[in-house]
């Protein structure tokens, strides 16, 4: 199983798995609600507050008729002409509100498009008929007490007002309206305990529909909860294994021996620096096996050196015997041979001398000395080779030099002449060289560079300079800048070449020093 | 966690008015019969009042009964479904009952009473007997259901519970996730009414000159 696999379980695991004790402890608590909110007791106090709420409202309906009564039956004119005392014998139930009366003509025309029911029309333009309606709806009951046959009852829909509507009085031509307010706080007391009866009805009906959708519910949100989870789980563990991955492709690649792979990622923390380090380790390996390559060419060329060497040499001297003796044995009889002879054995003495001069590079190229390295001064050294050469204007900077470590003197020091040498042998004819050394650090390692006004190198040659053999300068033998490379090979160093104006070879040594254990010079 | 169990309440409200199908009632009996002009069906059935919808309708909110019915002849003849239903209501402050199929309401003494009524309906139109020609048989089927709180009261009761959890101002992304669980209540809202509704009940084919014949029995 990937990584990227067992870390997405494993948020999903960590998301998902309070969800059983959560929904454990809220399926309890919903349950100890439902226990609670539709147990017998609370039902049963309820349906006995709806009792005493009706049985109230019938007792004040009937106080309301037994009252209202009292002022139909003491007339309509002794009401106009005791109005207070007819209004405190309606209000006179302590459980009732404000109560009155209203008279008003018979002849007024009733208003029919009022709504009100039959009988209440008249009544409709009156201002304190129109305060208590309030624009309720009116609805008639029937008389609780036979005697009050002769009256109308109405009462507003939520039973806030009681009217009693009498007949017309013949003797004043007048409409009597007995009116009584209910106690406000027992209409609202009462219609609580309704709309909480209905409402416990009701979660009883849906009790366990709800049950079922909580845990729908529950679901739900999980779902969500568990979708976010999963998105944001696979976003991380992309991001976490995602090196991982790369590393592992990459390492696969570098087993089969490609040097040039490098991961991208730009993860931080800890998988940073692997990533790091991986690509660190890579470059060394490639380092190494550049440096082994070379190592082995170099090998290769200094054998081959050794050997043409030594062919080179052999016939050499023979053939500079057999010269001298012609000479010796001519006896000057043919003035115009004898001047062939000197001309011819000047010519062999000297390309002699320089097949002599090839065959001791070559040796010195084959022949390269173990190293013996010892702490010292790079810069002293390069300051010492410059005041060598008045042919030139060397300026040496050792202002960024290192402080001394271990190398190899000697071999440096040929290295450097080298070079030196290299830059005035590209010079044109008539200009002098102007070569400039400097130095700096770089890491662990010690930098040189010789940057001279010459021509340059041509683009083409940059990757061959090194090479034993190769040479664009006249009577060169190309082994110059070989045996600099392999002295800094030795070293355990590296150089390059670049132009910069003129040519800039830059070698960079480790301040550690050549390592002797390193396994890669051996048998050199 | 009050506020989130209250919640998820709510949000079962619209799925769950419907009667668990332990409850559901049973059609005993079913007799069709004509006056020439109408088919008409009386019908017997047993449990319809169950304890949860007696204490819906006493606590002063409207059940709806609701009877199903599907006629169809043999062959390429007519095929008519229909559905009647009787609201079932109690006023608190009369204590009185009614039963009204929308033209006419009977007012009742006791739940009981109710009860006894709902169990016996009769007289109820099918579908015009001329309809029924060419002497081919048909037959009838029937379902019926009570369901409390259908419609505006089981919103109102969602109201309530709303109100006495105070969490009508403060709902916004709870109202989100609970409309999810609405809609996807709703798919499912076909299969839950058929829950609440009684076995359909058929009668077995019979040609229209074998149909009862009572003259004026129609109420």
């Amino acid at each position: 199983m990937s990584i990227r696999t067992r870390l997405v379980l494993l948020c999903l695991t960590l998301a998902l798995l309070p969800a059983i004790p959560v929904s454990l402890v809220v399926s309890d608590m919903i349950d100890r609600s439902f226990d609670m909110g539709l147990s017998g007791s609370v039902s049963g106090a309820l349906e006995g507050g709806m009792e005493i709420s009706r049985k109230h409202l019938h007792r004040l309906r009937a106080s309301f008729e037994q009252r209202a009564s009292m002022v139909m039956m003491m007339g309509y004119q002794y009401a106009v002409e005791n109005t207070g005392r007819m209004e405190s014998i309606i209000s006179s139930d302590a459980d009732s509100g404000e109560g009155g009366f209203i008279i008003i003509p018979a002849d007024i025309e009733p208003d029919d498009q009022s709504g009100l029911p039959d009988g209440l029309g008249r009544f409709a333009s009156n201002d304190k008929f129109e305060s208590l309606i309030a624009g309720r709806k009116l609805v008639e009951r029937d008389p609780i007490f036979r005697e009050s046959d002769f009256a109308r009852f109405f009462e507003t829909d939520d039973r806030a007002v009681m009217l009693a509507l009498f007949p017309v009085d013949t003797t004043t031509n007048t409409s009597l309206l007995v009116y009584s307010s209910t106690d406000p706080e027992f209409i609202e007391n009462a219609g609580r305990i309704v709309e909480t009866a209905q409402g416990i009805a009701g979660l009883r009906v849906m009790e366990r529909g709800l049950r079922k959708s909580f845990l729908f519910s529950f679901l739900i949100i999980y779902a969500a909860v568990a979708a976010l989870t999963f998105f944001a789980a696979l976003l991380i563990s992309e991001k976490f294994s995602s090196p991982v991955r790369h590393l592992a492709a990459a390492t696969s690649e570098v087993a089969a021996g490609n040097r040039d792979v490098r991961i991208e990622d730009r993860a931080g923390g800890e998988i940073g620096k692997l990533v790091d380090g991986f690509n660190e380790m890579v470059a060394e390996l490639d380092a190494q096996q550049r440096r082994l390559t070379d190592l082995e060419k170099m090998a290769a060329w200094r054998e081959f050196a050794r050997h043409l060497a030594h062919e080179i040499k052999n016939p050499l001297l023979p053939i500079r015997l057999t010269v001298q003796e012609m000479r010796d044995r001519y006896d000057g009889g043919d003035k115009e041979y004898g001047a062939l002879l000197s001309e011819s054995g000047r010519i062999v003495d000297e390309e002699i001398d320089h097949l002599q001069r090839l065959v001791r590079e070559f040796s010195e190229f084959a022949k390269m000395p173990g190293l013996s390295p010892a702490a010292g001064s790079l810069g002293k050294l390069a300051s010492d080779v410059a005041s060598l050469y008045s042919m030139a204007d060397i300026d040496v900077d050792t202002s960024g030099a290192p402080p001394p470590f271990p190398f190899d003197a000697d071999l440096m020091r040929r290295v450097i002449v080298n070079l030196f040498e290299n830059s005035i042998g590209m010079m044109q004819e008539g200009t002098k060289a102007k070569i400039k050394v400097g130095f700096t650090r770089d890491g662990g390692s010690a930098v040189l560079t010789v940057t001279d006004n010459g021509p340059g190198i041509p683009e083409a040659d940059l990757g061959r300079v090194f090479e034993p053999y190769f040479s664009k300068r006249r009577g060169g033998t190309g082994l110059g800048l070989a045996m600099v490379k392999n002295i800094i090979l030795l070293h355990g160093g590296t150089i390059e070449a670049e132009n910069r104006g003129g040519a800039r070879f830059t070698i960079m040594l480790p301040l550690a020093g050549p390592d002797a254990a390193d396994s890669t010079k051996e048998g050199l | 966690m009050t506020v989130v169990g209250t919640g998820l309440i709510l949000a079962a409200l619209p799925a769950s008015a419907r009667a668990p199908s332990s409850e559901r009632p049973v059609i005993r009996d079913a007799r069709i019969y004509t006056d020439g002009s109408i088919l008409f069906c009386d019908l017997t059935s047993s449990g319809m009042l169950s304890d949860r919808i007696t204490g819906t309708v006493k606590s002063g909110l409207p059940a709806v009964v609701e009877l199903f019915y599907h006629l169809k002849t043999k062959g390429r003849g007519i095929s008519v479904e229909g559905i009647h239903s009787w609201s079932l209501r109690y006023d608190v402050w009369e204590d009185i009952y009614s039963v009204s199929d929308g033209d006419t309401t009977v007012t009742i003494e006791s739940i009981e009473a109710m009860d006894n009524m709902i169990s016996r309906l009769k007289g109820i139109s099918l579908i015009p007997f001329s309809r029924l020609t060419g002497g081919k048989r048909f037959m009838v089927k029937f379902s019926i259901a009570v369901n409390p709180l259908s419609g505006s009261e089981g919103e109102q009761v969602e109201g309530w519970i709303e109100e006495s959890a105070g969490v009508r101002q403060e709902s916004s992304w709870r109202e989100q996730v609970l409309n999810v669980n609405d809609l996807i209540s709703n798919l499912f809202s076909k299969s839950r009414d058929a829950a609440s509704r009684s076995e359909w009940f058929e009668i077995e084919s019979a040609a229209p000159e074998q149909v009862e014949r009572i003259p004026g029995r129609n109420d």
